[in-house]
């Protein structure tokens, strides 16, 4: 083979190899289903098939166009997933910093508890959110009653659902980035810490200029591929939390509840094609215009 | 826990497994312990509410709500989950099988794919890497995924059909590729020069040094097989062939439609007697998520292990 | 550079390949059916000549080739013992007329989104199971997905099915006056009213037989929420809509109208009919009369069990079914207010359809004559083995055996109720007492007719998402009325709600036409 194929000898030939597996995985799994991308320009229909289906264009996407509901989702889907990626980040490096402090028996049992709520799909999730917000019967009112204070009806008040929701993912995804930035911090090498400990730098010294320059890699392809997902939501979070009430869509909605509700009547997958693709176009421009930032700054951190 | 660590002056804690001289002052260490206590109390809190949930009566959650001390107690929710065992055992059966199989191979998948796309010097890197990475932004959708697995692919009502798809994401490539890209390059040269091939050095060295990686990305992936419920919905008729998530998730499917349309439900006739109530829905939460909590204590070790032995060769 | 350039080509070549391939597989399947729509109804006609000629000679002896269909229907909760029933079921239909059934269950929870996909990516099976509320029926006839069955069929397989129905049923099953699906027979009548525990309507001496509308209940919610501290006057849930005949208002195949004048189409929110419900639900809101959480409620069982309510909607109050209800309100006897006379309803709760693509469309009408005529057969595949899954108590009556392993008596779904077995309890002429209902019931002026959306279909779904975004909050009170009815109005005209009712007017009236405004 090796003589068949001369770009395959060396180095680049056996890394080739091991990358085969993923390279045929990919291109069954997901380029060749991709052909179905066109389903978002055309009026599908299940007698012509994929590709005897007329051609309608942008038409799909007129529903969602149409009604002025598509500025607020989409701005509802921008602001929180910026929300929920700064937010984690922030909170879950610091986490991680610290927790580096700890004894091993304690880390160990911070971590675990910390990482109970990632193991929860959405559904139970919204169970336990519920018999908290519950107008009557939740916890959260049983204490405002119990103050003498008025209860809040939560599930009617749209102001309040930016920072539950922030909050409920914050919980839930905590566990995990905590997990990934400790491991990226125990990969650090320790002479760097006693070196600097020599040079007479305290902790939150060498926090700054050692643990988060040598975290800034993997930092930066978390962000990278975040912001790339920046037009999809968490559709789970979104239609499961606020309990599907539309009272609070306006500041609940995203984009994929939208759609969810809007199509699941009719089953039509010509429209919910076509707004996957849009998400998926803003996407990949997101995406190229932060690598591009991220290699004008430092090329050795860019996906590619 | 924190004890005698004023006096003596050891080369390293054996609590913390650092040097001494990098350790934090005793009264800091218990501030930040103190904080991550009340965090650990806020996470675990909620938790708490469904266990007990689960072991409260029926009544009692309808008159008063959920309640940290339910009025009765009761283990009716749980008797009512077991006592068709059969369905259960199996989905349990089954997901175990699919999460050690898919996690196994996906995991070897990960780290390969992962670790040649973290060599600069792979000559293909930008191109392989853009081409793993632009299927996390674009699909094919829906129709054409089923079209491949059942029609070409011919894996309907095939365990295959749930692991296959599973296998590999870019997600978890592009973290593994975050990992691997600190291995110290020196050593990999002076393998090759020892005459070593890429093969041999990803099996030898590579995958024995990347534990810590090798570990939390084997947690993700097994969580997500364990709670793979869509293609399990999408692929398998065969009733003895399905996941326990997709256990609970139809089970709240039924109790939407069924609530949502009561008019035929009543005109048919429609026996919704059986529907799960309150605790019993706390209850499978429980069974559901339960293996996958008891775990993770046990994952915890090896990552103190590796971690360790990661700072002592440091 | 050059190498590189050839990856590319030889991955695109190998995409184009394969998906030429894929497009030539799926037009395969529509090739084999001639080509593009309209022939599809030729193609079973061929299958059944072809059959039926092979088989004019002997029609009782089975000389029919051996055929196997696959037929996708809902349970709701897959039973333990299918296979069993199914083995069982099997061997009859060979024996009766030498066809292998593959029957697939697929749970309520999964079945619209997992037939939905079937459907798109044209799965092979022959009958599947549709209704007006889950796997729409008009939804899948408009694309394409179900055989069209014409009256040549219907007259060779299934004659008995055809006798059992009126006109009027077949009508209302029909889409642009073709048919698409065999309706199960069962009750097809509806009593909108409401539903009061005995003990209340006896304490206040309420005049049950005064109420016609919701505000006729005011005087006992009045004295409900004053005397009686902890129960709920009036709950509702966030899925029930108003009650339309408590405004002399109707909806039936998609449109609302007046009961007075059924052919003008409507948009119930700009009536004053509306204006005055919700009106009435904010003051009833106010006054404390509702329960708390109706607008995000969906599950009302659970406080309604309670024992706790005083009174409730409901849409189809079948007489003599009061008793039932006993166990739903707590153990409490409950009276039966209707506001209207039992209505048909239409057969389009629950029906069988035929894939379009099936090849065996003449077999599988054969086999829902069966379900329609052979007891034994639809007995089996209703309740399962006589002593291993219930025992007979009479001569037509039987106790299911609660935890036999195939306890959903779910006839409903395949075949005609009449022809099963009654359960205990049930008086001896129940199933003549369905007919009599089912014959008596005022047929809707409207009957028959189904709005087609296709066209409208952004507009519609705009409009849904509207109506679940405020609905449940103006028709529980949660709302105010007076600030978000104009808005709601506002918007609906916004995404095009006077676009649909002009379509909606237009359909009516060339069906009306069409028809001899009945």
């Amino acid at each position: 083979m090796k003589r068949a194929f001369p770009f395959l000898r060396g180095k680049n030939g056996e890394l080739s190899l091991l990358f085969l597996p993923g390279f045929l995985f990919f291109l069954v799994m997901s380029y060749v289903p991709m052909v179905g991308i066109v389903i978002a320009f055309k009026d599908y229909n299940l007698r012509k098939g994929i590709f005897g289906s007329e051609w309608v264009g942008f038409d799909n996407l007129k529903f969602f166009f149409i009604s002025d509901t598509a500025w607020r989702v989409t701005r509802n889907t921008i602001l929180y997933s910026l929300g929920y990626i700064f937010v984690t980040l922030i909170v879950s490096l610091a986490l991680a910093i610290l927790l580096n402090e700890l004894t091993k028996r304690w880390i160990k049992v911070h971590q675990t508890i910390m990482f109970l709520p990632y193991f929860l799909s959405w559904v139970l999730v919204s169970y336990i959110t519920n018999a908290f917000l519950d107008h009557q019967n939740g916890f959260l009112n049983a204490v405002l009653a119990g103050f003498g204070l008025e209860k809040i009806e939560w599930y009617f008040g749209a102001q309040y659902w930016p920072f539950i929701l922030n909050i409920v993912h914050l919980w839930k995804a905590v566990g995990f980035s905590v997990l990934l930035y400790y491991a990226g911090i125990m990969g650090i090498d320790q002479s760097y810490y006693e070196a600097a400990r020599i040079d007479g730098a305290n902790k939150a010294q060498m926090a700054r200029s050692i643990t988060i320059p040598l975290l800034t890699p993997l930092i930066t392809i978390l962000l990278i591929l975040s912001i790339g997902g920046m037009f999809r939501g968490d559709f789970g979070l979104h239609y499961f939390i606020p309990n599907n009430t539309g009272l609070i869509y306006s500041s609940t909605d995203i984009i994929d509840t939208y759609v969810f509700r809007a199509l699941r009547t009719l089953g039509d997958i010509s429209m919910s094609a076509a707004v996957g693709l849009f998400q998926s176009i803003v996407g990949l421009v997101l995406v190229l215009l932060s690598n591009l930032l991220v290699r004008k700054i430092n090329d050795e951190n860019s996906l590619w | 826990m924190s004890t005698a660590n004023a006096a003596a002056a050891p080369a390293a804690d054996f609590q913390t497994g650092r040097p001494k001289a990098l350790e934090t002052h005793p009264f800091y260490r218990r501030l930040i312990n103190a904080l991550f206590s009340v965090l650990s109390l806020c996470i675990f809190v909620p938790f708490l509410l469904v266990v007990v949930s689960s072991f409260s009566s029926e009544d009692s959650i309808l008159k008063h709500g959920y309640q940290f001390l339910p009025e009765r107690w009761s283990l009716a929710a749980y008797r009512l989950v077991f006592q068709s065992p059969a369905i259960l055992m199996k989905a349990y059966g089954v997901t175990v099988y699919v999460t050690v199989v898919g996690t196994a191979a996906g995991l070897l998948l990960t780290a390969m794919t992962g670790w040649v796309l973290s060599r600069r010097d792979y000559k293909y890197n930008r191109q392989a890497t853009f081409y793993v990475f632009f299927t996390m932004l674009f699909g094919g959708g829906l129709v054409p995924f089923y079209i491949l697995m059942t029609q070409y692919l011919h894996l309907k009502d095939n365990l295959l059909a749930i692991i296959i798809p599973g296998l590999l994401s870019p997600f978890h490539i592009m973290i593994m590729k975050g990992f691997l890209a600190k291995m110290p390059f020196e050593m990999i040269e002076s393998a090759k020069v020892d005459g070593s091939s890429e093969m041999r050095i990803f099996f030898t060295m590579v995958l024995p040094l990347s534990t810590p990686a090798l570990a939390t990305l084997g947690l993700t992936i097994a969580f997500n097989y364990w709670n793979e419920w869509f293609n399990a919905m999408l692929f398998i008729d065969k009733p003895n062939l399905v996941t326990l998530q997709l256990l609970l998730v139809r089970m709240l499917n039924t109790i939407e439609y069924l609530t949502a349309n009561t008019e035929f439900v009543k005109q048919l006739n429609i026996d919704v007697s059986h529907l799960p109530k309150y605790s019993v829905r706390m209850a499978m939460a429980i069974m559901a998520a339960g293996p996958m909590l008891c775990i993770f204590p046990f994952f915890q070790r090896y990552f103190v292990a590796g971690l360790t032995l990661g700072s002592l060769k440091g | 550079m050059k190498r590189k350039s050839l990856w590319l080509a030889a991955v695109m070549v190998f995409v184009l390949v394969l998906s030429a391939c894929g497009s030539n597989g799926s037009d395969g399947n529509n090739g084999g059916s001639a080509g593009k729509g309209g022939n599809a109804a030729a193609q079973p006609e061929a299958n059944d000549t072809a059959n039926s000629s092979a088989n004019t000679p002997e029609d009782t002896a089975p000389a029919l080739e051996p055929v196997k269909l696959k037929w996708y229907y809902v349970q709701f909760g897959i039973p333990q013992d299918q296979q069993a029933v199914s083995d069982a079921f099997n061997a009859m239909t060979q024996k009766l007329i030498n066809t292998t059934v593959e029957l697939v269950p697929i749970d309520g929870g999964d079945y619209e989104n997992k037939l939905n996909t079937l459907v798109a990516a044209n799965d092979d099976f022959d009958l599947v199971w549709t209704s007006s509320w889950l796997f729409k029926y008009v939804d899948n006839v408009n694309k394409g997905a179900f055989m069209e069955i014409t009256d040549e069929m219907l007259d060779k397989y299934a004659p008995t099915i055809k006798s059992s129905f009126s006109d009027v049923a077949w009508n209302d099953v029909k889409v642009k006056d073709k048919l698409y699906a065999i309706p199960n027979f069962q009750t097809f009548t509806k009593t909108p009213g409401f539903v009061i525990q005995k003990r209340f309507v006896e304490k206040y001496n309420f005049d049950v037989s005064k109420v016609k509308t919701y505000a006729d209940l005011e005087p006992l919610l009045e004295q409900i929420k004053k005397n009686e501290p902890g129960v709920v006057p009036f709950a509702i849930n966030k899925d029930q809509t108003m009650l339309n005949e408590a405004y002399g208002l109707q909806w039936l195949g998609g449109v609302h109208y007046r009961l007075s004048d059924p052919f003008t189409v409507i948009d119930p929110l700009q009536t004053e009919e509306y204006k005055t419900h919700v009106n009435l639900m904010r003051s009833w809101h106010d006054k404390g009369y509702i329960n708390e959480d109706a607008a995000t409620v969906t599950d009302l069982k659970p406080l309604l069990a309670s024992g706790n309510v005083a009174v409730t909607q409901d849409f189809t109050l079948a007489p003599g079914s009061e008793a039932g209800r006993k166990a739903d309100f707590g153990g409490n006897d409950v009276v039966y207010v209707p506001i209207a006379e039992p209505t048909f309803t239409g057969v389009t709760p629950t029906m069988n359809a035929i894939n379009y693509n099936s090849k065996h469309a003449d077999r599988a009408l054969m086999l829902l004559e069966l379900l329609n005529t052979n007891s034994d057969l639809f007995n089996l595949l209703t309740f399962g083995i006589e002593g291993k899954h219930y025992n007979k108590v009479g001569d037509n009556t039987i106790k299911i055996i609660d935890k036999g392993g195939y306890a959903n008596n779910s006839g409903w779904i395949f075949g005609n109720v009449t022809k099963g077995y009654l359960l205990e309890g049930q008086p001896a002429d129940t199933w003549e007492r369905v007919k009599k209902l089912n014959d008596e019931a005022t047929v809707p002026a409207i009957s028959g007719f189904n709005f087609n959306g296709e066209d409208t279909k952004a507009e519609g779904a705009n409009m849904d998402a509207l109506s679940k975004e405020y609905g449940p909050g103006l028709e529980t009170g949660t709302i105010d009325p007076a600030k978000y009815l104009p808005m709601v109005i506002e918007k609906m005209k916004k995404v095009g709600s006077d676009t649909v009712l002009k379509a909606k007017q237009k359909q009516l009236d060339e069906w009306a036409a069409a028809n001899g405004k009945k």
